[in-house]
């Protein structure tokens, strides 16, 4: 791949198109994913509903194409947004974290995530050269622990009632971490079985 | 084969929605196609009914093979 810092990134899956988002990418859709209780589950976080121009400017500002980087997740059939996948990069201690949301409801349960995450750690691995990955799920989200144990991370500790929604519910978070070998050895293992 | 690895079994299938025998004793998160995001939901939920009470969340985190699930039931099992 030819990846250039600075410049949006594009990536591509069997089914997806994962590419940098610009402000002209905001959609309704996903402006509504930030106030849906559901679909924020995973990630604990405020779900007062922002306009548009917010979230255009936080992707703007927020995000450098050289270590943090939000990107879209298209449906390459319907050219639709469903969904995003952020990085965060840490070029001393080269080690990244990310988080995934997936805002369409269509497309759970469909292996988007473990399909889209692939060449994203690929490019974290290899393009930002980052030695580990880590993620931290609220620890009881079922299908988010599912997905970072069936790509191969570690199960590196437990924050007790480390965050807390809105209602005042305090919830354990996990803490997943993916060191480079372990992933090469996680994609053999997998290439080995097909 | 243990009785904590029949059940486990047992309880695996039935939240996979497959039959008991297409499930290898190796079976895993990784190596099963049925087991999904969506399908782990229903596996922790087959566990907890099973036992009658929720999981804690640090045996949540262990489930990643049919073994992890088979260990669980038998430490519960040793501990009524």
């Amino acid at each position: 791949m030819v990846w250039v810092p600075g410049q949006p990134l594009r990536l591509e899956t069997e089914n997806y198109i994962i590419r940098s988002l610009t402000p002209n990418d905001i959609t309704e859709d996903y402006v509504s994913w930030w106030s849906d209780a559901e679909v924020m589950e995973g990630v604990a976080r405020p779900l007062k509903p922002l306009p548009k121009q917010y979230h255009q400017n936080r992707v703007a500002k927020q995000f450098d194409n050289r270590k943090s980087f939000h990107l879209g997740v298209y449906d390459k059939q319907a050219n639709l947004l469903v969904g995003f996948i952020t990085v965060f990069a840490n070029p001393f201690h080269r080690t990244a974290t990310t988080n995934t949301i997936i805002g369409n409801r269509a497309y759970w349960g469909r292996g988007l995530v473990l399909e889209c995450r692939g060449p994203v750690f690929d490019f974290i691995f290899n393009e930002l050269r980052v030695d580990k990955i880590s993620g931290k799920p609220i620890a009881r989200n079922a299908p988010s622990v599912f997905n970072y144990k069936a790509q191969g991370f570690k199960t590196e500790g437990l924050l007790r009632k480390e965050w807390r929604y809105e209602d005042g519910r305090r919830v354990d978070v996990a803490v997943f971490g993916l060191f480079k070998d372990e992933w090469e050895a996680h994609k053999a293992k997998q290439k080995g079985k097909s | 084969m243990s009785d904590a690895m029949n059940q486990a079994r047992g309880l695996l299938a039935q939240a996979l929605e497959i039959g008991a025998e297409s499930l290898t004793d190796d079976a895993s998160v990784s190596s099963t196609e049925a087991w999904d995001s969506l399908a782990h939901i229903r596996v922790i939920a087959a566990i907890e009914g099973h036992l009658g009470s929720e999981l804690d969340t640090m045996e949540i985190l262990e489930i990643e093979q049919l073994s992890d699930i088979a260990a669980i039931l038998e430490r519960h099992s040793a501990a009524a």
